[in-house]
């Protein structure tokens, strides 16, 4: 019995290995090429200097509590 | 009475997990999660370490005031979307990889935090590099200093300069990704045929045998202006799109890459000399700047490059700063600890009241445990009070023999720092050889790292002050390297840790006992664990490296186990 449940556990965990492979296959291509490719079409690289005095920025960090309880 | 405050700090999904737990502004754990899950630099969910933190405070989930991520998880996917459309299509197969773990789990963190740990208060998100900054500054003995944080990237941020005082911290400059000091590290250290992420060390140490001639190339590479600042010419690099971190054009310029067990060449030293060169002007310049905005005596180092022990030693000699401060943990295992401090010192605006002395905050192993797991095993073992078994150890290393030493609270970070420690005699010319075939099996261009005790180690080496997290190298006096020829790399240096009574009194007496024997304070210490494997958490692990290598006998607790 024991035996049995593991094979099924086993096939269970393939099968579902293999249908999130198809899954992301399917969604991610699209993603890839809708997404990114829009976004290269409009991209713009950033305007720099040639041969600055320093490559150093000024930080821009925010320090306010509230700041610190999200995720960007 | 007051309820304590507790704070748990999280670092993982980039490399080495880890867990720490703060209680009023004092860290009670810290810990890895590559101890317990045995994988080496594991960056999963660092689940055991969390739980092991929470049972070292005898609290649950429910009692945490706080739990604080060490970055932001939402801006560090801004940076890949936005590098994934600047490599259009290039990137293809690097976004089919990583979105998969960026949507199950990295983007939903909180929520993650949140289940695995049954936790339903709130949780604080600290950037990257701001975390870096308060893993060293919050838990160093200054009351102000300058701060310089270089890593491969964070969010955006791969370097950051900054200024801490009191229990504030402001990021005043900073350098963006692609331009990073310690990705370049790490490109040549797959390009010379290592691992990154893993062999980073590996490349200072080859670094010692060759001659920095490559600069030339290097130069096409690199720009570093006097500041510090620098800029990479990305043709040279893959990494934005690829796992492979550099590109054709490297190649061409520098030849063809060592394959991965192909014998290493004086190309290949001169190219990694080279490299550690580039790595230390940028990181002087940058600390002189960094004094010139300042004007700070002290300096605090966090983040990967931190680790690099050959250019922290000369940043102290080669700048007008007088006091240096590396936290042992001073890679991403340590932005756990700048999370939870940063967290309690600047966001609740409390007090500092903890400098971190010492690295012995990880799990242990009372003598009854130990004993039970020996007696399970019938493995036959002597049982003695500290002051024979150090007696005994000492007598052991004089004889040649090499010991596996395996006490008290574990470290927290890289480095063993004689909690999990494998030791052996410095006197011997051919130690280094020996601990080699019987144990480590490492490349022979690779040192082993010298303990001495602290208040003799300026009679042997060229320091004057305590290095306890063998975080710097130094000289080793002349007069001295034929006294230790089983430390002294190459290049006449030794990366030292000086012990003192106060930071680990068992392992300090051992090494007073040995110079009885040898009229030397000094002792091989290195980590205890096998080529490719994390350093041992527990007597199992212990018992099973034993087992499993040359290692002729073995301390664990005050038993005395012998092959």
């Amino acid at each position: 019995m024991n035996s049995f449940f593991k094979s099924a556990k086993l096939i269970f965990k393939r099968v579902h290995k293999f249908i999130s492979a198809i899954i992301n296959f399917v969604l991610i291509i699209p993603m890839y090429f809708i997404g990114a490719g829009l976004s290269r079409l409009f991209y713009k690289a950033p305007e720099e200097e040639p041969n600055p005095v320093s490559y150093w920025k000024d930080s821009k960090l925010s320090y306010k509590k509230q700041d610190f309880e999200r995720l960007f | 009475m007051a309820k304590a405050t507790y704070i748990l700090g999280i670092s993982c999904y980039y490399h080495d997990s880890a867990a720490c737990i703060v209680k009023d502004g004092l860290l009670l754990a810290a810990a890895e999660e590559e101890r317990f899950t045995r994988q080496k630099h594991d960056n999963s969910f660092p689940i055991n370490a969390v739980k092991f933190c929470l049972a070292k405070a005898g609290i649950t989930a429910k009692e945490l005031d706080y739990v604080v991520f060490y970055e932001k998880p939402l801006v560090k996917f801004e940076r890949i979307l936005h590098t994934f459309a600047k490599t259009f299509p290039k990137s293809f197969w690097y976004f089919y990889k990583a979105i998969p773990s960026w949507v199950n789990e990295k983007l939903r963190v909180e929520k993650v935090i949140r289940k695995k740990i049954k936790y339903k208060g709130q949780v604080l998100f600290v950037p990257h590099h701001l975390s870096h900054a308060a893993s060293c500054f919050l838990v160093s003995p200054f009351k102000e200093s300058a701060i310089i944080t270089c890593d491969g990237v964070g969010e955006w941020n791969t370097t950051t300069i900054g200024y801490g005082k009191d229990n504030s911290i402001r990021l005043h400059k900073e350098i963006n990704f692609p331009d990073s000091l310690g990705l370049l590290y790490s490109t040549f250290t797959a390009y010379l045929g290592f691992e990154v992420n893993n062999d980073e060390y590996k490349v200072m140490g080859l670094a010692a045998y060759g001659k920095p001639n490559c600069y030339e190339q290097f130069r096409q590479l690199i720009d570093i202006k006097d500041d510090g600042s620098f800029k990479l010419d990305i043709k040279y690099f893959s990494y934005e799109h690829k796992e492979k971190m550099f590109s054709k054009e490297l190649i061409k310029l520098f030849g063809e890459p060592r394959k991965k067990d192909e014998r290493v060449t004086a190309r290949h030293e001169n190219i990694a000399s080279t490299l550690q060169k580039i790595t230390e002007e940028a990181m002087i310049k940058m600390a002189n700047h960094a004094y010139k905005l300042f004007k700070s005596d002290n300096l605090c180092l966090a983040g990967g490059v931190a680790l690099n022990c050959v250019a922290n030693g000369k940043i102290l000699r080669e700048t007008q700063f007088k006091n240096l401060f590396i936290q042992p943990a001073a890679g991403d295992s340590g932005g756990a600890i700048g999370a939870a401090f940063y967290a309690y010192n600047a966001i609740l605006g409390k007090k500092r009241t903890y400098v971190m002395d010492d690295a012995y905050l990880g799990t242990e192993f009372s003598n009854a445990e130990v004993e039970e797991f020996l007696r399970k095993n019938n493995v036959k073992y002597e049982m003695f009070d500290d002051a024979e078994l150090v007696r005994r150890v000492a007598g052991l290393i004089w004889k040649n023999k090499v010991v596996g030493w395996f006490q008290g609270r574990m470290e927290f970070g890289p480095r063993a720092l004689g909690s999990r420690s494998i030791l052996a005699n410095p006197c011997n010319p051919r130690m280094k050889d020996i601990l080699n075939k019987k144990v480590k099996h490492r490349e022979e261009f690779r040192p082993f790292a010298p303990a001495v005790i602290a208040e003799e180690a300026e009679n042997y080496f060229a320091m004057n002050y305590e290095s306890p997290f063998m975080l710097q190298t130094f000289d080793v006096l002349k007069d001295k390297q034929k006294i230790l020829p089983s430390i002294t790399h190459v290049d006449g240096t030794a990366r030292v840790q000086t012990v003192s009574a106060k930071q680990n009194k068992l392992f300090y007496s051992l090494i007073k006992e040995f110079k009885k024997l040898s009229e030397v304070p000094v002792i091989i210490n290195t980590s205890f664990n096998v080529r490719g494997e994390p350093i041992v958490n527990t007597p199992k692990d212990v018992y099973d490296c034993f087992r499993n290598t040359g290692i002729d006998y073995l301390a664990v607790g005050n038993c005395l186990v012998r092959k």
